[in-house]
């Protein structure tokens, strides 16, 4: 299965899913999508930059750090929360600069979405 | 500013109203019954011809108030079912409000025991109200039931935060809530809020800084998460609203939940 035949996969495993989309975060590009409706190119740009905010700025990895001793370790899971949506953010297991990133409604289980993303990312990185 | 940002909420309020099916109006919203006596406050304040203002609660029991120049003239005589054991239906409020004010937060006290839904309509008047009707401002009824009737953004965001908190107490294993950049209140083992206190006091506000650069529009209100960390599950949160904030540490499992609170907080 390509990878963007699991990335539709789990998006249509949830209705409120909008869109998925892989990331490159070192060049910035977003490498594949797969969505409901056509999202402008600028809004991807801004989540893949996102992605790179949370998971690779020092200030991140210092926030991350309260959880555990305050060691700057850098997080791999991320979301951001707005009235109208959830943005879902995960490291590649595979490629530390890579990221899926989804778009959801608010009525998206955020634990059971990010589950299945997890797994999907993993089936993704095995396969690269 | 004030001015235009209520002028901003009657607007959204417009657009977003839920009413019972067949009549005009809205409901007043709010978390709890305080916020909904303000919410009783600002329709009085928000009138300026003569109207009657029929509050209806969950159980369709009414109270009708006459209302003229953003003042209380009168409880209409139509609402001697919730007001039966009063004196408050037919009797003019004054300008300094005297015991029928107390009389009235009683009698709406009662009236919200039902829960907390109510739904208003304006309607008109019968006949015009007596010229020499003076009633009480929406200000004086304000201070007597001390409400903030024109709170400042800062005071809106700061309550905002103390009451997102407030729903998190049994499920954070640590936070802190800070204004303006300084801790206000901690909880939770020592070494823990010492770690929040520390991003709070240096790094935070670079972290808010790169997150401005890409996600536009929020750079007042925003909530973001990091984590679950490997070992614990646990993961951050990140919250504030203008000049309000708070850092929090929970279980991972328990972040559907307090997202859940958050947005209920901002509806």
């Amino acid at each position: 299965m390509s990878t963007l035949d699991q990335m539709d996969e789990l998006r249509d495993g949830f209705p409120g899913c909008r869109a998925v989309a892989l990331a490159d975060m070192s060049s910035g590009i977003v490498l594949c999508v797969s969505e409901i409706e056509k999202h402008p190119q600028e809004r991807l740009d801004a989540l893949c930059a996102t992605a790179n905010e949370l998971f690779n700025t020092a200030a991140a990895g210092k926030v991350f750090g309260a959880l555990k001793n305050g060691e700057n370790a850098n997080p791999d899971q991320g979301m951001t929360i707005t009235p109208s949506e959830t943005c879902i953010f995960l490291r590649s297991p595979a490629d530390p600069m890579e990221s899926l990133v989804a778009i959801c409604n608010t009525d998206v289980d955020v634990t059971l979405f990010t589950q299945s993303a997890r797994r999907t990312f993993d089936k993704i990185a095995a396969e690269e | 500013m004030n001015d235009t940002r209520r002028m901003q909420e009657k607007l959204v309020k417009l657009a977003t109203a839920k009413k019972p099916i067949g009549l005009s109006g809205h409901e007043i919203s709010a978390p709890d019954k305080d916020g909904v006596m303000l919410g009783i406050l600002n329709e009085i304040d928000e009138t300026v011809m003569a109207r009657l203002l029929v509050f209806r609660n969950g159980a369709g029991k009414t109270i009708e108030l006459e209302v003229a120049n953003r003042r209380l003239l009168r409880v209409a005589d139509t609402s001697t079912q919730t007001m039966a054991d009063t004196t408050l239906p037919g009797q003019v409020f004054t300008e300094s409000g005297g015991p029928l004010v107390e009389a009235l937060w009683e009698a709406f006290d009662k009236f919200l025991s039902a829960g907390e839904e109510v739904f208003v309509q304006s309607n008109k008047l019968e006949q015009a109200p007596d010229p020499t009707m003076i009633g009480c401002a929406s200000e004086t009824l304000a201070q007597i039931w001390s409400l903030d009737l024109y709170p400042s953004p800062e005071t809106e965001s700061a309550g905002l935060m103390g009451k997102f908190i407030a729903t998190c107490t049994d499920i954070a294993t640590a936070w802190v809530l800070f204004e303006n950049g300084t801790v206000e209140q901690t909880s939770g083992p020592e070494d823990q809020v010492e770690r929040l206190v520390k991003i709070v006091d240096g790094t935070l506000a670079e972290f808010d800084a790169g997150l401005n650069k890409h996600m536009q529009g929020s750079e007042a209100t925003r909530c973001v998460t990091l984590g679950p960390q490997g070992e614990t599950g646990d993961v951050v949160l990140y919250a504030k609203t203008m000049t309000s904030g708070a850092l929090m540490v929970l279980p991972g499992a328990q972040l559907t939940d307090v997202i859940s609170k958050w947005r209920g907080l901002q509806e």
